[in-house]
C-alpha cells in the first residue's frame, strides 16, 4: 500500500536523472571542448614552480621580495625552507631543487683563479644528480664545455683570458643562473694595540685565509699577542686531515709552509719555493728557498718536499685529491729542487697546486704508518708561527717563529667564541683585539662604529650570490623565461636590505668580479625591468589568462 | 625498601637505556644526508668516497651497523669522531669534565636556594616580601635561559666588568694538569657568572614548588600537636620543611633534565667548552659517533637521576613502600 506512490516515485525520478545526466554530460564534453581549443591557443598553465629555499635570513629575505615581483607577471611560488644539510643532500647532491634555489660561492685561495667556478659550476659534467661540484643550474652547453676544457690547459694567459671572456659573454646571454650580488665583508680591530692589517677581497683584514696580513701586523704596545675571534673550532693538528673549515685549513699553511701563496692582491707568489720553471707544459722544475728549518731545527730539503707529496699519494689523502688529479709524481732532482710532472697542461697550475703543497718533516712522518688516524698533537713544521696550543672548544696559540724567512712580529690567539652577541662585546671591552669572521646587522655595526679604540673596516668580497634555475626541464630550459625572471629579481634592494651599512656590488649578467684581472666588460645587461620582462615573455608567445596568469606558449609540449 | 626492588629498578634502568640508544641510533640515519657528503669534500672522486665510507664503517647495512654498535656501547666503546678523528672517549672526557664542574654545584645551589627561600615564602605568605618576592621566580620561569645568559653578560661583564665574558680560563692560559685547570682564582672568577645563571634559572620552579607545598603542610593538624609541646617555632618549621619536601625531591629528575638541556644554550653564550656545545657541533657535523655518545652520557645522567630519587623518596617518606 504505502509501497506503491514510492515505486511510482523512483520511476519518474529515474527518468528525471537519466534526463539531467545526459545534460550534464553533454554540456561537460561541450565545455572541455570549448576550454581545450581555447588552451590549444593559451598553452598549459605555468604551475606553481617550487623554490628550496636554504634556511638562512638572507634568503628568506631574498624570496620574500622575489615572491611579489614573480606573483605580478603571474608566476606563484612555493616557496620550502630547508635546514643546511638537508639542503646539501636534496639540493646540491641530488638537484632535486626544484625551479629555483639560492646559494653563493665562498673564495677560497684555490678558487680565486676561475678555473674553480668554470670547472665546477658551469661545465656539463657537474650538472645533474650525483655529479658532485656545483652547478646547480645543471646547465649543459657544450660550447661553453669545449671552451672551459680549452682554458684550463692553455698555458697561454691572453689567449686563455680570451676563452674565459668568451664564456662569460655565452653565460650572459644565456643567463643559466642568475648573479645577485656580492657582499662586502665588516671586520673590526683595536687599533691602539695593533696596526699594519692588509685588506685582501673575500678575506678582509683578518680572516685566516689572509697571511700576508698577519705577516704584517706590528703591535704597539708590550701585547704581541693578537687575540682574534672565530666561532667555530677546527678538527685537527694533522694536516693530511684537518678541514675543520677555512680556519683550520687556513691556519695549518702558518704552520707548514706551502710551496706558493697568494698575498693580499691575490697574486701567486714564492714561499717556500723560491722560485719554478716550466721545462714543457707538463713539466715543471721547483726550486726550494735555502736555509730553511723545521721548527724542531732540522733543515728543509727537497727530500722532505718529495716524500710529502709521495706520501699523501700512498695514503691517498682525500685533501689531495685535487693535487693528484694534476700531479702525476714528483722527483728530486739536486738538494734544493725537485721536479713535478703533470699528468696533463694545466693553467692554474702554479695558483692552485703550488699554493696547496706542503711540506712536512720526513723524519717524523716517515715513521708514521697511519696519517689518517695520527692525532699529530704537537705538528712541526716550517712556517712563519710555531704550534703553541690547542684547547678543544676553547682557544689556539699560534706563536711567532723568530727563524722563519718573513718572521711575524706577533702571536696569535685564537678564541673560539659561537655567539656574536658575546665577541661584539669582547671588541668592545678590549678582552679581543680583532675578529675572524664577520660582522652583520647595522645595530653591531653601528655599536662598533661608536667604539673610539676600533677601527671598522670594508671588504668588497668576490664570492657571487646567485640565484639559480633549474635548466633541465620547462620552464628553466627555457630561455625566455630564464632572461624574463633576471628582469625581475630586485637585486639592488636584496642587498640594501640583506647588507645593510656593510654595503656590497649588485651583479649584472656576469659571474665574474669585476675587479678580476678576466671580468669581461662587455656582457649582456639584465636591468630590474618587469615591463621588459613580460616583453620577452609575450614575444616568446607566452599568454596571461583573464586572472593574470601566465601561460606556456600553445607551441610548448609540457610535461606530456 | 628490599634488594630485589633496587635491582629490578636497576633493569629497568638499563632497559629504558637500551631503548633510548636505539631511538638515537636510527633517528640519526633517518636524517636525509649522507655523513659521506659532510665528511667528504663534494669535488671527491667516486672511488675517494667510497674508500672513506669503508674507512668509517657507513658502507655496511644500517642493521650491522647497528649490531656493531650496540656491542661497542656495552664496552663503552663510541668509536672515532668523524670530526676530530680521534677515539670519541679522549674529546668527550675533558668537555664532560668541564660540564659538571659547571652543572654539578649551579644544580645543588638550586635546591639548596629553592628548598631556603620557597619554605621562607610558604611560612610567610601574605607578608610584603612574599608577595612581592614571588615576582621574580615567576619571570625567571617564563624566560628563556639563552636571554638569561646574555643578560647576565651584559650587565655582569660587559657594564659592570666584574666578570670575564668568554671560556673557562684567561684566553691562553698554560696549564698541564686537572688540578692547573681547576683550582684557581682564575678558573673561579670565569666559572660564577654561568654558575649563578644556571642556578639562578634552576630555582625558579623548584621555589615555587616548595612554596605551595609548605603552604599546604602549614595547616596539618600534626603542626599543632607539635606546638602544643611547646617546641620553639623553627623546630616547628624543620617539621613542616621536612613534610614539604616530598613533591620537591620528585622534581630533582626532572631538574636534572632541564639542567642537561640547558647546558647546550648555558655553554654556547659563554663559551664554554663542555659537552652540551659538542653535542650541537658534533650534530651539525652529522658526527654520530661524538653525538651518539654525548646523548648516551646526557641520558645516562637523567636515568641514573631518577633512580636516585626513586630510592630517595622512600628514605624520606617510609610510608611509601617501593615494590
Amino acid at each position: 500500500m504505502f509501497l506503491l506512490p514510492y515505486l511510482r516515485h523512483r520511476i519518474v525520478s529515474r527518468r528525471l536523472s537519466k534526463i539531467t545526466s545526459l545534460i550534464l554530460i553533454t554540456s561537460l564534453l561541450l565545455g572541455t571542448w570549448i576550454t581545450s581549443s581555447a588552451q590549444e591557443e593559451m598553452g598549459a598553465l605555468v604551475p606553481p614552480l617550487v623554490v628550496s629555499q636554504l634556511a638562512f635570513p638572507s634568503y628568506e629575505e631574498w624570496w620574500r621580495q622575489i615572491q611579489p615581483e614573480l606573483e605580478q607577471i603571474g608566476i606563484t611560488l612555493d616557496i620550502q625552507p630547508i635546514e643546511a644539510n638537508t639542503w646539501i643532500q636534496s639540493c646540491s647532491i641530488e638537484r632535486n631543487c626544484g625551479t629555483f634555489t639560492s646559494t653563493g660561492a665562498g673564495v677560497t685561495d684555490e678558487r680565486i683563479d676561475p678555473n674553480w667556478f668554470l670547472t665546477d659550476v658551469l661545465h656539463s659534467s657537474k650538472a645533474g644528480a650525483g655529479a658532485g661540484g656545483s652547478n646547480l643550474a645543471n646547465w649543459m652547453n657544450e660550447e661553453v664545455d669545449a671552451l672551459i676544457e680549452a682554458q684550463s690547459i692553455e698555458l697561454d694567459p691572453e689567449v686563455r683570458k680570451g676563452m674565459i671572456l668568451q664564456i662569460q659573454e655565452i653565460f650572459a646571454r644565456e643567463t643559466p643562473f642568475i648573479p645577485v650580488y656580492y657582499i662586502n665583508d665588516v671586520q673590526a680591530y683595536d687599533k691602539t694595540k695593533f696596526e699594519g692589517f692588509l685588506q685582501r677581497p673575500s678575506a678582509g683584514i683578518s680572516r685566516f685565509n689572509n697571511l700576508t696580513s698577519f705577516l704584517n701586523v706590528q703591535p704597539l704596545t708590550d701585547q704581541t699577542t693578537l687575540r682574534i675571534e672565530n666561532n667555530h673550532d677546527g678538527n685537527s693538528t694533522n694536516p693530511f686531515v684537518a678541514t675543520g673549515g677555512l680556519f683550520n685549513t687556513a691556519t695549518m699553511t702558518w704552520i707548514y709552509d706551502t710551496l706558493a701563496r697568494k698575498n693580499e692582491l691575490l697574486e701567486t707568489i714564492p714561499w717556500a719555493a723560491e722560485s719554478w720553471e716550466w721545462v714543457d707544459n707538463t713539466t715543471i722544475d721547483v726550486k726550494l728557498r735555502e736555509g730553511m728549518t723545521f721548527h724542531d731545527g732540522e733543515a728543509v730539503t727537497a727530500e722532505d718536499l718529495v716524500f710529502t707529496v709521495n706520501y699523501a699519494m700512498e695514503n691517498a689523502i682525500p685533501n689531495w685529491a685535487g693535487i693528484f688529479n694534476v700531479v702525476a709524481g714528483v722527483e728530486q732532482t739536486g738538494d734544493y729542487t725537485a721536479r713535478f710532472t703533470l699528468k696533463n697542461a694545466f693553467a692554474p697550475f702554479e695558483s692552485n697546486i703550488l699554493t696547496a703543497i706542503y711540506i712536512v718533516p720526513q723524519h717524523i712522518w716517515s715513521e708514521v704508518s697511519d696519517p689518517q688516524t695520527f692525532e699529530n698533537a704537537e705538528p712541526i713544521g716550517s712556517g712563519p708561527f710555531t704550534f703553541g696550543h690547542w684547547r678543544k672548544n676553547e682557544s689556539w696559540l699560534f706563536n711567532g717563529n723568530p727563524n722563519h724567512f718573513q718572521a711575524p712580529a706577533i702571536n696569535i690567539l685564537v678564541a673560539i667564541i659561537p655567539t656574536p652577541e658575546v665577541w661584539i662585546g669582547m671588541l668592545e671591552n678590549q678582552e679581543l683585539d680583532a675578529n675572524g669572521t664577520y660582522i652583520r646587522g647595522d645595530s653591531q655595526i653601528e655599536t662598533l662604529e661608536a667604539m673610539e679604540h676600533l677601527e671598522l673596516v670594508i671588504t668588497p668580497s668576490v664570492g657571487i650570490q646567485s640565484v639559480y634555475i633549474d635548466n633541465r626541464v620547462l620552464p628553466g630550459s627555457d630561455l625566455a623565461f630564464r632572461r624574463a625572471i633576471h628582469h625581475l629579481i630586485p637585486k639592488a634592494s636584496m642587498l640594501e636590505v640583506v647588507a645593510g651599512l656593510g654595503g656590497g656590488s649588485t651583479a649584472d649578467g656576469n659571474f665574474m668580479h669585476p675587479t678580476s684581472a678576466f671580468f669581461n666588460p662587455d656582457t649582456m645587461s639584465y636591468g630590474y625591468d618587469p615591463e621588459a620582462a613580460r616583453a620577452v615573455l609575450a614575444e616568446a608567445g607566452y599568454t596571461w589568462d583573464a586572472e593574470g596568469r601566465l601561460h606556456y606558449p600553445a607551441s610548448y609540449n609540457v610535461g606530456g | 625498601m628490599s634488594r630485589e626492588y633496587i635491582l629490578r629498578r636497576f633493569i629497568r634502568m638499563i632497559f629504558t637505556l637500551w631503548v633510548i640508544m636505539t631511538i638515537i641510533f636510527f633517528m640519526f640515519r633517518l636524517i636525509p644526508a649522507d655523513p659521506a657528503s659532510l665528511l667528504i669534500d663534494s669535488s671527491l672522486t667516486a672511488e675517494g668516497q667510497q674508500q672513506l665510507r669503508e674507512f668509517w664503517g657507513i658502507d655496511k647495512p644500517v642493521f650491522t651497523q647497528y649490531l656493531t654498535y650496540m656491542g661497542n656501547l656495552l664496552k663503552l666503546d663510541f668509536g672515532r669522531s668523524f670530526f676530530y678523528r680521534v677515539p670519541v672517549m679522549e674529546v668527550l672526557g675533558p668537555f664532560l669534565r668541564n660540564s659538571l664542574v659547571l652543572m654539578v654545584p649551579a644544580v645543588v645551589l638550586a635546591i639548596v636556594a629553592a628548598i631556603g627561600i620557597g619554605s621562607y615564602m610558604g611560612w610567610k605568605r601574605g607578608s610584603i616580601i612574599e608577595r612581592w618576592g614571588i615576582m621574580i621566580p615567576l619571570v625567571l620561569h617564563g624566560v628563556p635561559l639563552y636571554w638569561l645568559g646574555l643578560v647576565a653578560l651584559i650587565i655582569f661583564s660587559f657594564w659592570l666588568r666584574w666578570f670575564p665574558s668568554s671560556g673557562m680560563r684567561e684566553l691562553g692560559y698554560t696549564a698541564e694538569t686537572v688540578w692547573d685547570i681547576y683550582f684557581n682564582i682564575d678558573f673561579l672568577r670565569h666559572l660564577i657568572l654561568p654558575m649563578m645563571t644556571a642556578a639562578i634559572y634552576l630555582a625558579a620552579s623548584p621555589i615555587m614548588l616548595m612554596r605551595s607545598s609548605m603552604i599546604e603542610v602549614q595547616n596539618e593538624e600534626f603542626l599543632d600537636v607539635i606546638r602544643a609541646k611547646g617546641v620553639p617555632e623553627r623546630v616547628v618549621v624543620r617539621h613542616a620543611m621536612r613534610n614539604a619536601l616530598l613533591p620537591v625531591v620528585t622534581y630533582l629528575a626532572f631538574l636534572a633534565t632541564i639542567a642537561v638541556a640547558g647546558s647546550v644554550l648555558l655553554e654556547t653564550v659563554f663559551s664554554w667548552p663542555g659537552i652540551g656545545r659538542a653535542l650541537v657541533e658534533a650534530v651539525n657535523s652529522r658526527d654520530y659517533p661524538l653525538a651518539q655518545a654525548a646523548f648516551f652520557m646526557w641520558s645516562a645522567s637523567v636515568v641514573i637521576m631518577y633512580f636516585i630519587v626513586d630510592i630517595l623518596y622512600h628514605k624520606l617518606d617510609p610510608r611509601i613502600s617501593l615494590k
